[in-house]
């Protein structure tokens, strides 16, 4: 079945985007920093969100999953709005780079003159200016190298049939996870945790990874349920949506284990340097904030989505998924904001107005990714294990 | 008074769960079917209803919580004071961080021996006590349907074991019921 975008959805979407583009230039307006620092939160967090349909993708061809095919176009079609996230986020680094923002204090040459935890820990071989710009061109590229390989093949395995494809699928995969492996916790580290750059977290690459992948599962299982729910995907049963489901809970919990596991270990030791990541998150303004934060990203889908009824109900995953994922959007202000502005930042109308641009935008190309293609991939070696999928 | 059964024995789960699709369509009544490992899809062809140990976990698991916060309020806070890396409020709420770890790990000590308790209890399986399992190798290569004949009035029982065998059994055997439910 070919998908075309129906012209309500696409007027709601450029909508979205107009949202977007409003608040831009109304933040640029307001307050310069602050737009800058929303930039980075929406080019680094939607990016990732699409480098999660390609690992998505990667880890059941490395797993061998075969229960996917039935919605294999989604995550890869969210994968295809890697370059253009790519291209928001090269440009909040460059502008970084030639101070045309402040968002990064250790990127200007008299902190790095004279700050001592700079000079002295060892953060100075690995944050240099020109070395941080090489690494973001280096994994960006490299990411959307693999994403655009996996692509090729899907598509040419549609025309041609036969496992050629998918054998090659699965060597590519096998690297591109090995890249990702890397590459996903150093990225990590230089386009969020330098924000704080006094601070370090050896568990950070993992917690922000969980953050993000959680997102996509949810964007992937809303995707899917919409299109099941307006008949674009006959073939896929209530065992995938709860499979789905499932993995959105799954990682919720993973997520806030992770982020327990980070906090309480600097709670507990409560050495200068590291507590007072926590002290600007949970002794400032931000603490209702905070507890706001972890309620919906993790009582929430605990207490709600436990039970194996609810995670095979449709109305009830889609109302809990738009829930979680906007839990997300306040884990990545929180993880950017403390440190890239001075002090308190309320969360302000033209950031949400960002985000909803920015998801208009990912929408919008992901939806076209859809349309070109056929929407189950027509010869992939295990689609029928994913129509007989029952659980 | 025993009752006459029929055990059916099958070597293959897909054989197994297709002869059941097949006798209950023609109105037979399976009390059990006896497995090493569960046959997907065998249970709505059985008519059983869904397990409510999940029910149970939950409560479980709600009483670890709360017992593994009583038990660390009472030693750590009203019992015995204690003051640990600088934090002495002396108060669960406050320093919760510290009691997660431990509130977890009886949570799922609890639920998960609560889980296995009422499982052997619901199985009837304990040490010394006779099992109920009809057929010793349906716990490593045998899957073991069981049927009543008094449950099947209307049915014959050479017919009956005839049409297992067409239906893939390996073979049909005579036995009397373990125990009721």
């Amino acid at each position: 079945m070919q998908f075309s975008l129906p012209g309500n959805i696409r007027n709601l979407l450029l909508g979205m985007m107009g949202i977007g583009l409003v608040s831009i230039i109304g933040a640029f307006v307001a307050d310069a920093h602050y737009a800058w620092a929303n930039l980075l939160l929406n080019s680094f967090w939607f990016t990732a969100i699409a480098l999660a349909g390609t690992f998505f993708v990667a880890v059941h061809y490395v797993g061998e999953g075969g229960w996917h095919i039935g919605f294999k176009r989604v995550p890869e079609a969210m994968s295809q709005y890697l370059p253009i996230g790519s291209l928001f986020l090269f440009i909040v680094v460059i502008m970084g780079y030639f101070h045309g923002h402040h968002l990064y204090h250790w990127l200007d040459p008299e902190v790095q003159a004279t700050d001592e935890i700079y000079l002295t820990s060892g953060k100075k071989v690995w944050l240099q200016n020109e070395f941080w710009l090489i690494r973001t061109v280096f994994y960006l590229a490299g990411w959307i190298f693999f994403t655009m390989k996996l692509r090729q093949f899907s598509l040419k395995e549609d025309l041609e049939g036969g496992l050629t494809w998918h054998k090659k699928s699965y060597r590519w995969s096998a690297a591109f996870l090995v890249f990702f492996a890397v590459t996903s916790s150093t990225a990590s580290w230089d386009w969020l945790m330098s924000l704080d750059f006094h601070w370090f977290s050896t568990l950070f690459g993992w917690y922000v990874f969980a953050g993000f992948f959680v997102s996509a599962l949810t964007l992937m299982l809303l995707l899917t349920l919409w299109l099941k729910q307006n008949g674009y995907m006959p073939h896929l049963n209530t065992s995938h949506i709860h499979d789905l489901a499932k993995m959105m809970f799954a990682f919720s919990i993973f997520w806030t284990y992770l982020w327990f596991s980070q906090y309480m270990l600097i709670w507990y030791s409560n050495i200068p340097e590291e507590i007072n990541y926590f002290m600007e998150r949970f002794h400032t303004a931000y603490q209702p904030f905070m507890i706001f934060m972890l309620v919906i990203n993790f009582a929430f889908p605990l207490l709600v989505l436990m039970h194996r009824d609810a995670k095979r109900s449709y109305r009830l995953t889609f109302a809990a998924g738009i829930i979680v994922f906007f839990g997300h959007f306040l884990d990545m202000y929180q993880i950017i904001m403390p440190g890239a502005m001075a002090g308190y930042q309320i969360l302000l109308p033209q950031s949400i107005g960002m985000m909803i641009g920015f998801l208009g935008l990912f929408l919008f190309v992901t939806y076209r990714a859809l349309g070109k293609a056929a929407l189950v991939p027509k010869n992939h070696p295990f689609l029928n294990e994913s129509k007989q999928h029952h659980i | 008074m025993s009752k006459k059964t029929i055990l059916a024995k099958f070597t293959d789960p897909d054989e197994c769960l297709h002869a059941a699709e097949a006798l209950v369509k023609g109105g037979v009544k399976i009390r059990e079917v006896y497995s090493p490992f569960p046959i997907h899809g065998i249970d709505p062809v059985l008519g059983l209803s869904k397990t409510r140990i999940s029910t149970a976990a939950f409560f479980y698991g709600g009483a670890g919580l709360s017992l593994a916060l009583l038990m660390m309020w009472y030693m750590n806070v009203q019992d015995w004071p204690m003051d640990i890396g600088g934090k002495p409020s002396f108060s669960l709420a406050t320093n919760l961080p510290a009691f997660i770890p431990v509130a977890f790990e009886i949570t799922v000590l609890i639920a998960a021996h609560g889980m296995i308790g009422t499982y052997f209890f619901r199985t009837r399986l304990a040490p010394g006590i006779q099992p109920m399992n009809p057929e010793p190798r349906s716990t490593n290569d045998l899957f073991v349907m069981e049927i009543v004949l008094q449950d099947n009035p209307k049915q014959e029982a050479t017919a009956l074991k005839n049409q297992l065998l067409e239906l893939g059994a390996l073979e049909c055997t005579d036995d009397e019921l373990r125990y009721e439910d």
